[in-house]
């Protein structure tokens, strides 16, 4: 059935999307993770990517998570903390590179779209309710 | 209280008008008058057809909404469904017949009108490649569960319609 059908996809949506505030949730617990030691990398930046997969048997089209990589394109930044163990010669540490302020804003995309698909689960549950209320 | 051997014989008369009607109907799809089949009633069909088209499209509108953040996504809907051709009367698709186990089964093609297209000209696209609006598919979504709405309660009154004039209410 067409409907059924519906929820399910709508339901991939919603765990990709809760697989999205899980990869926020990382970066922004470790927006404040530095470097370990003098020279070492602090904490980089995931970047979580979506693909759409088609469903034969069902002839559906269904969202998956591409793959969770590493943001190496934005630059790491750099406090000066003299006194701290990971400070390089100058006295400046390497902090991570997230940006709170675009963690925020991603967020907030994945909830609009979890939301959305939550949405459109509870219109196609009301529409086979509807044929359902034909018996009566 | 109508008497137990009345009501069986009252349905035997049903099943056998029924079968009957059966036997007479015409195989190439014209006007059937087997009176217990609603789907034989020109607007029960084109609202059945009309549900079936709803749910196929609310299917296509949530691919959509759950590909709203995957790259390259288009998103699609079905052409609408056009009354005039319905009142026509559409062929239902039609599977070839496998008369040897050594046939291949071939495929079935698609109900009418519930195959999906690409939008040609989506309202915007972002630098991924997405092209869907989400205030546009759920407008569309609202669309499709109201008229699922409205026409499983004109159902419902048809049906109604039906009993009374049957003498069951």
């Amino acid at each position: 059935m067409d409907l059924t059908k519906a929820m399910e996809i709508s339901a991939s949506g919603m765990y990709a999307q809760g697989q999205r505030v899980r990869v926020i949730a990382e970066n922004m617990a470790n927006a404040d993770s530095t470097a370990q030691s003098a020279g070492g990398a602090p904490y980089e930046r995931k970047l979580i990517t979506f693909k759409s997969l088609v469903d034969r048997a069902q002839g559906i089209e269904t969202v998956a998570v591409k793959s969770i990589t590493r943001d190496t394109a934005t630059p790491f930044g750099k406090k000066y903390e003299p006194s701290s163990p990971a400070a390089d010669k100058e006295g400046y540490v390497q902090t991570a590179n997230v940006n709170p302020l675009i963690e925020m804003t991603d967020m907030h995309e994945a909830q609009r779209s979890y939301e959305a698909n939550l949405n459109l689960i509870t219109m196609s549950k009301t529409m086979i309710q509807h044929a359902i209320d034909l018996l009566r | 209280m109508i008497p137990p051997a009345l009501v069986r014989m009252t349905i035997k008369g049903a099943l056998i008008v029924t079968s009957s009607a059966r036997n007479t109907a015409d195989r190439h799809g014209a006007i059937a008058v087997d009176p217990m089949d609603l789907s034989k009633l020109p607007l029960f069909d084109m609202m059945q057809r009309k549900l079936s088209w709803l749910s196929a499209r609310q299917q296509v509108l949530s691919q959509n909404i759950a590909n709203a953040d995957t790259p390259g996504y288009k998103p699609r809907d079905l052409k609408p469904l056009d009354f005039k051709n319905m009142a026509k009367g559409q062929i239902d698709p039609v599977a070839p017949t496998v008369t040897n186990p050594m046939h291949l089964v071939g495929f079935t093609p698609e109900a009418p009108g519930t195959k999906s297209d690409k939008e040609k000209h989506p309202l915007e696209t972002t630098i991924s490649g997405n092209a869907v609006t989400m205030e546009e598919e759920l407008m569309k979504a609202n669309r499709t569960a109201s008229d699922f709405e409205l026409t499983t309660n004109l159902y419902h009154k048809q049906l109604s319609m039906i009993k009374e004039a049957l003498g069951h209410n």
